[in-house]
C-alpha cells in the first residue's frame, strides 16, 4: 500500500521507550498503531490528575496508578499481538547495558537533562540509537543519534551549552549531594506539542521513509505556531565530556561488585593495572570526616554510598551538630588507591569504565534486575 | 579579514538583527549578546544554529572555527529540557 513502509521490518523491531508521560504516551501508542513487534516502558511516576488533559492513554480512574502499568496496559488493547513490558523504577536502575544492545532504538521522553546525560552514555556505550524528544508550550524538538552505525557520531552532550551544566549544577552541593531546599522548575507543555513530538520521534526511531539509511545525527526544531521547522545537522564536539574517548567500541563485560573480585577481574584482562584509573559511572563518598570534633562514622554509613542518595545536610555532623563534615566525593579511583583504601568493599555504581590501550572497556556490575 | 558581518534571529523569527561581530568570538558570546539585548527568557538554555550550513555551532569554538561567513544566518534556538510537566 506504501511503497516506503514495511511492515515486516516494522513488526521486527526492539523499543525502549523512557518517559510514560505526555510525550511518552504519544510515542507509545504511535508504536501499538504501528505494530512495533517489541516495546519496553521505563517509568518511575503514577498518573496525577493534571497528567490526564495531556496522555492519550491515561483515564480519570486511572490516577495513583503507575504510568508505565497503565500504558503498556492500554498498548496492549490497542494491538494485542505485541509484546510490550513495563519497568515501573528508576531506568538507571533497571535497564541494564547488556540488555539494551538487544534494541534498535531508545526514544528518551523524559523531563531533565540529568536522566537524558545517563540515557546518552548507556545507549553510547551499547551502541544502540537514541531518539531524544523535548517540548515546551510552543516548540518540539526531536533529536536522532546514529550510535549504532556511526562510531563517529555526535552524541547529546555534544552540543550542551555550558550554561545547561551551570544550571544542573544549581541543584546540587559539594559536587553531587542534591540541595534539600531546591525547588524544580516546572514547564507548560500542551497536547499539540506533545503529539507532534510523538508522531516526529516515532517516525525517526523507526526510520520510516528512509531507503538508504542516513548517518547524520539530526535535530528538527517545530514551531507549532507558525508551522515553520529547521532541520539542523548536530555537529561532533572533540572535546565532548560524554563521546570524546569514545574512539571505537566500547567493550562490555559484567562483574561482581566486591571491590576485591573487580580487581582480579581486571587483573585476568591485563597486567600492571595498579595505575589504572577507573572511572565510575556515578560519584561515590571517597571520605567523610568531621574537621570539629574529629568523628568519622563507621565505614558502611557513607563510605563508599552513592552521593546522590544523600543531600547537603549530611554536611552538618550527627555528633557536634555543627556544619563541619569535610565530606570527598569522587568518580575515579586507581586500581592501587581501591585496593589501600576500600578492599573488601562494594562498589554502589551501574558500571565503571577503563581504557586500555587506546581500548574503552565497561565493566557493568551484576544486579538482581533486568 | 577579523570582522564578519552576520544575521541573527530567534527560533520563532520574531527577533531579527544585522550585527558585525569578530571572528574570535565564539558562538555562547552570540547567544549571551541576543539573550542581553533581546531579554530572552533567562531560565532556558540556548543553542545556536548557522542555518546557512545547516549545521549545529559547538557551544566553546570561535566563529572562525566553524566556518562562519558574511551574511549567515545564525538562529538562537532553546534547548528543550521537558517531556510531560504541568499545564
Amino acid at each position: 500500500m506504501i511503497d516506503w513502509f514495511s511492515q515486516d521490518e516494522i513488526s521486527k523491531k526492539r523499543v525502549v521507550v523512557v518517559g510514560a508521560g505526555a510525550i511518552g504516551n504519544e510515542v507509545i501508542k504511535n508504536l501499538a498503531l504501528l505494530g512495533v513487534g517489541h516495546i519496553k516502558i521505563f517509568d518511575l511516576d503514577t498518573i496525577e490528575v493534571h497528567n490526564l488533559t495531556r496522555s492519550v492513554l491515561f483515564r480519570e480512574a486511572d490516577v495513583g496508578k503507575s504510568k508505565a502499568s497503565v500504558a503498556a496496559s492500554r498498548a496492549r488493547e490497542i494491538t494485542p499481538s505485541i509484546t510490550i513490558e513495563e519497568c515501573i523504577g528508576d531506568v538507571w536502575t533497571q535497564l541494564t547495558i547488556e540488555s539494551l544492545t538487544t534494541y534498535d532504538v531508545l526514544i528518551c521522553c523524559v523531563d531533565n537533562f540529568e536522566t537524558r546525560l545517563k540515557l546518552n552514555q548507556m545507549c553510547l556505550i551499547a551502541g544502540v540509537d537514541m531518539v531524544n524528544t523535548a517540548i515546551d508550550s510552543k516548540f518540539i524538538v526531536v533529536e536522532t543519534f546514529n550510535y549504532e552505525k556511526n562510531i563517529n557520531s555526535s552524541c547529546y552532550e555534544c552540543n550542551l551549552p555550558h550554561s545547561a551544566y551551570t544550571r544542573m549544577g544549581e541543584r546540587y552541593s559539594c559536587g553531587s549531594l542534591k540541595k534539600a531546599a531546591y525547588i524544580e522548575k516546572k514547564v507548560p507543555t500542551t497536547i499539540i506539542t506533545s503529539s507532534i513530538a510523538g508522531a516526529f520521534a516515532t517516525s525517526n526511531a523507526l526510520r520510516l521513509g528512509e531507503t538508504n539509511r542516513s548517518q547524520r545525527d539530526t535535530r528538527i526544531l517545530i514551531d507549532s505556531i507558525t508551522g515553520s521547522a529547521t532541520i539542523t545537522e548536530l555537529a561532533k564536539n572533540p572535546e565532548c565530556p560524554a563521546c570524546a574517548t569514545h574512539l571505537s567500541r566500547t567493550i562490555l563485560f559484567s562483574a561482581k561488585r566486591n571491590i576485591n573480585s573487580l580487581i582480579s577481574f581486571c587483573k585476568e584482562a591485563s597486567d600492571n593495572i595498579e595505575n589504572l584509573t577507573l572511572i565510575l559511572s556515578d560519584p561515590v563518598i571517597a571520605s567523610y570526616e568531621c574537621i570539629s570534633c574529629g568523628i568519622k562514622p563507621s565505614d558502611g554509613e557513607f563510605l563508599l554510598r552513592l552521593s546522590s542518595d544523600f543531600d547537603d545536610s549530611i554536611s552538618i555532623c550527627k555528633h557536634c551538630n555543627q556544619e563541619s563534615v569535610r565530606i570527598d566525593i569522587k568518580d575515579q579511583f586507581t586500581v592501587q588507591e581501591l585496593l589501600d583504601k576500600y578492599t573488601g568493599m562494594f562498589l554502589p555504581c551501574k558500571y565503571i569504565t577503563a581504557t586500555v590501550r587506546n581500548t574503552k572497556f565497561c565493566i557493568e556490575l551484576e544486579r538482581a534486575t533486568t | 579579514m577579523k570582522e564578519v558581518n552576520l544575521i541573527i534571529r530567534t527560533a520563532d523569527k520574531t527577533r531579527k538583527a544585522e550585527i558585525t561581530l569578530q571572528r574570535n568570538n565564539s558562538g555562547g558570546d552570540v547567544i549571551q549578546a541576543a539573550v542581553d539585548n533581546w531579554a530572552l527568557p533567562l531560565d532556558t538554555d540556548y543553542s545556536l544554529v548557522n542555518t546557512s550550513s545547516g549545521k549545529t555551532l559547538l557551544p566553546g569554538a570561535a566563529l572562525s572555527e566553524e566556518q562562519v561567513k558574511d551574511g549567515d544566518i545564525l538562529e538562537v534556538q532553546p534547548v528543550l529540557v521537558a517531556g510531560a510537566l504541568m499545564l
